[in-house]
């Protein structure tokens, strides 16, 4: 089931339903929640659901492993345990056909024949979410700053709760268990802020990013040799628009359904493209990924205690595993690298600036901002074409093309251009705009309220074109 | 670096009585089904056999209540509004395909264009010359838009002198030109490309009722006025090509994984592959490719002495390897019907 269908809505309606109906009986409320996030993940496949099952059973038995357990080394052994089951699941699932295909590869290299078996497996979706909140939920375990699920019933819904099971974001053990725990509340919280995180995720998915897709970057990317240097440019920038529209409009639908439920989802994305370095832009941008990436991958290895070089060089490692996280696919990880490079180098300055005695508090001045500004938008949209080529090849083809002003060919659609400036000011003023859509929607009589919400959403499906996109982030 | 681990603020600035919000959501969603009830409509006639059994009659009652509140049709005007501008695309910073003179019988090189192949002579007689393609026109669905599309033009490039012009479009066919005007837009391409083949692939989102471009329905799925509609609006786009002189040859849709939707895809190139027999098209299959010994999907293919997976995991579109080996696979048999020259 998608999110923005009529199925989707009448699924909603029926779970929301019944789960406020029976919320004085706490049990069976999370119960009805759980079966009803199962039946959403089914529609995806039915043979995954299996998959969801046996990954819940796993860590919910490491984690009781791990907080009755006494010693280091029985710790120790339940962690490794969760990282192997967890990591097992995911390597099997996504990556086995990389792996099996890229051996072959490497064996062509030195003329030998090497036909691995290619498994027709589904790919689950939301395995690389559900998987790193498991491996988190574990691991905070391990560490003694997690919070413990009190039954399975919790541990289960933590995992398949529906608004954010496909999409992320990732969440912690902290940010939805206490939820769950505590009693559901006799009224449903911020109804204001979920029609407008609706509202909102269903113009950037339904509208934006699907006009993008279809009108300019589909095309492009799909054969840039038809188009010019300026439409390869401008489809460039237009991915970048997409791609924030689509992910920030997913989690902005799953922010508010969650709330319709009367759970909080944490934010996933804080105006990452008013970034002006790399360093700021990964904590704006996916920031649950981000963080989980931080405290889980950089952290272990060391962060950035173990000296200069060793920094950089922990930046780029955990850089190139969230481009492999991103998909079983060498561009991924090239994506990665670019990124990795980039944080390396913006860690570079500030031991330099640290070194030569600079004042790092003094405020930068307004040219310096705009043109670090625009160093990360060039940097983060050029890391994009990695992102969405083929593959690398393809990618290197495009960049060359790109930088080739006699390349000759099909121009880009006027439209696109407004688009991209809407994108732009969804980034700056997105919050803003949906804080002032709620205090008028308040201003309004009760009654009122439900008539302006309804047709803000008429009039952005009236500007939907037709089709819609795939959503980017379902293939991790 | 980065800011530690803050927990989410869980206190709420407003509560809403459980009953308002259930009422609102409810009457909220019944609106949406008068609205959108011709996607309903749509999507219980696509569904699984049971679920649909027991949805048509509600679909179509709830569609017949949309109409004669006037909102079908407002609907479908607004959406021709919008897709109009969507479609009408004013380009910059490139230089469009060059037009050629439109001559009744003449190709963009002045050169007669030979007569639309005849299905008896779809094997090339000793000696007999077979028509050599110089603009080439791909259109369908979202296959054509993404993978299969790019892996086409792609393969038909190679060959000596040959122009491709591509369009595909996601969720359309020749089932709903109130969603998508193919006849409009194909003429539009016709008229605009004068390609002298066309290629084309339609079928895996027409397993649905078929309507006009009002939004009334013509023919219902699974009956037999559906079949003759359906062969009426193949025979129709051939039709639109052969007269301006230009070849056509229609791609069939391949073995889906989904047993239900491969049934429907079955039935759906058997009433393309009649059609074009008897208006003299070309019909390439693509469901012997994608289908293995044991009658199942095919799961890899060879490209390049490499091993890749052949589809995506939704079990309907290909992936760039699996695109790659179909495009190779379907110039092979374009070349029984047509004279293809290598570039190199």
């Amino acid at each position: 089931m998608q999110f923005p269908t009529l199925e989707f809505a009448t699924f909603f309606a029926v779970t929301a339903s019944i789960s406020w109906l029976i919320r004085r009986r706490r049990v069976y409320q999370k119960a009805w929640l759980l079966v009803a996030s199962y039946v959403f993940y089914a529609g995806w496949n039915w043979q995954v659901l299996g998959l969801i099952l046996l990954a819940t059973l796993l860590n919910f038995g490491a984690g009781e492993g791990l907080t009755r357990v006494r010693s280091l080394a029985g710790k120790r052994a339940w962690l490794a345990f969760s990282l192997v089951a967890n990591l097992g699941l995911l390597g099997t699932f996504k990556y086995f056909n990389f792996f099996s295909e890229s051996f072959g590869d490497l064996a062509s290299i030195f003329g030998l024949s090497a036909h691995l078996p290619i498994l027709q497996l589904v790919l689950p979706a939301g395995i690389s979410f559900y998987t790193f909140q498991n491996i988190a939920y574990c691991v905070d375990l391990y560490r003694g700053t997690g919070l413990k699920a009190a039954n399975l019933l919790d541990f289960a819904l933590f995992t398949a709760f529906f608004p954010k099971l496909v999409a992320g974001p990732i969440c912690r053990s902290r940010d939805l268990l206490p939820q769950f725990e505590a009693d559901a509340p006799n009224a449903v919280p911020d109804v204001g802020r979920a029609a407008s995180l609706i509202l909102s995720g269903l113009f950037k998915k339904a509208v934006l990013a699907t006009f993008l897709d279809t009108h300019c970057v589909s095309a492009v990317f799909g054969t840039p040799e038809n188009y010019s240097s300026v439409a390869l440019w401008v489809a460039m920038v237009a991915y970048t628009i997409q791609i924030y529209a689509d992910v920030s409009g997913y989690i902005d639908l799953a922010r508010g359904l969650g709330l319709l439920l009367g759970i909080y989802i944490p934010e996933n994305f804080n105006h990452p493209y008013a970034s002006t370095n790399s360093g700021e832009y990964w904590r704006r941008w996916h920031i649950t990924l981000s963080s989980w990436l931080r405290d889980y991958i950089y952290f272990p290895l060391g962060g950035s205690r173990r000296g200069n070089w060793r920094t950089y060089f922990n930046l780029l490692l955990t850089m190139l595993v969230c481009g492999f996280w991103h998909g079983a696919d060498w561009k991924f990880v090239m994506w990665g690298a670019i990124h990795g490079v980039a944080l390396a180098l913006y860690r570079m300055g500030l031991d330099f600036k640290r070194w030569r005695g600079l004042d790092m508090k003094q405020p930068d001045p307004p040219w310096h901002l705009a043109l670090s500004w625009l160093y990360t938008m060039a940097m983060v949209c050029f890391a994009r074409v990695f992102f969405r080529a083929e593959n690398v090849g393809a990618a290197w083809a495009y960049i060359g093309r790109m930088l080739s002003p006699s390349a000759a060919g099909t121009g880009f659609e006027l439209l696109v251009l407004p688009a991209i400036a809407i994108g732009f000011l969804i980034n700056f003023w997105g919050p803003d705009l949906r804080r002032w859509f709620i205090g008028t929607s308040e201003r309004l009589p009760f009654a009122a309220r439900p008539v302006l919400w309804f047709a803000t959403g008429m009039l952005i499906l009236a500007l939907k074109p037709s089709g819609i996109a795939p959503y980017i982030y379902f293939k991790f | 670096m980065l800011d530690k681990y803050k927990p989410i603020d869980t206190t709420p600035t407003t509560l809403t009585p459980i009953a308002w919000v259930m009422a609102a959501q409810w009457l909220l969603l019944l609106a949406l089904y008068v609205i959108f009830a011709r996607d309903f409509s749509s999507w219980s006639e696509a569904g699984e056999p049971a679920l649909s059994r027991r949805a048509i009659p509600v679909a179509h009652a709830t569609l017949a209540v949309s109409r004669s509140l006037g909102i079908v049709q407002l609907r479908e005007a607004v959406q021709q509004a919008v897709y109009g501008t969507y479609d009408k695309p004013v380009t910059l910073a490139g230089t469009a395909h060059v037009g050629a003179q439109r001559g009744s019988a003449a190709n963009s090189h002045g050169a007669a264009v030979p007569p639309p192949i005849q299905q008896a002579n779809l094997q090339a007689a000793p000696g007999r010359a077979l028509p050599q393609p110089k603009r080439v026109l791909i259109v369908g669905a979202s296959s054509i838009q993404e993978e299969l599309g790019i892996a086409v033009e792609r393969a038909v490039k190679q060959y000596k002198g040959i122009e491709v012009q591509r369009l595909g479009r996601i969720s359309s066919g020749l089932a709903r030109p109130d969603y998508f005007d193919w006849p409009g837009k194909l003429q539009e391409l016709l008229d605009q490309f004068h390609p002298d083949l066309v290629i084309a692939q339609w079928g895996g989102n027409d397993c649905q009722s078929l309507s006009n471009k009002d939004g009334s329905v013509v023919a219902n799925y699974g009956t037999p006025q559906w079949d003759e509609e359906y062969t009426r609006r193949v025979k129709a786009a051939i039709k639109q090509i052969h007269d301006t002189g230009a070849n056509a040859v229609f791609i069939g849709m391949p073995f889906m994984k989904n047993s239900n939707f491969s049934n429907k895809v079955s039935h759906m190139n058997k009433v393309t592959e009649a059609a074009c027999v008897d208006r003299g098209a070309v019909y390439l299959p693509l469901w012997d490719l994608t289908i293995d010994e044991q009658g199942k999907l095919r799961t890899a293919v060879t490209v390049d002495g490499k091993r890749h997976m052949m589809r995506l995991s939704d079990g309907i579109h290909f992936s760039e390897a699996g695109a790659e080996y179909v495009a190779d696979q379907l110039c092979q048999r374009l070349a029984q019907y047509f004279t293809l020259v290598p570039a190199k």
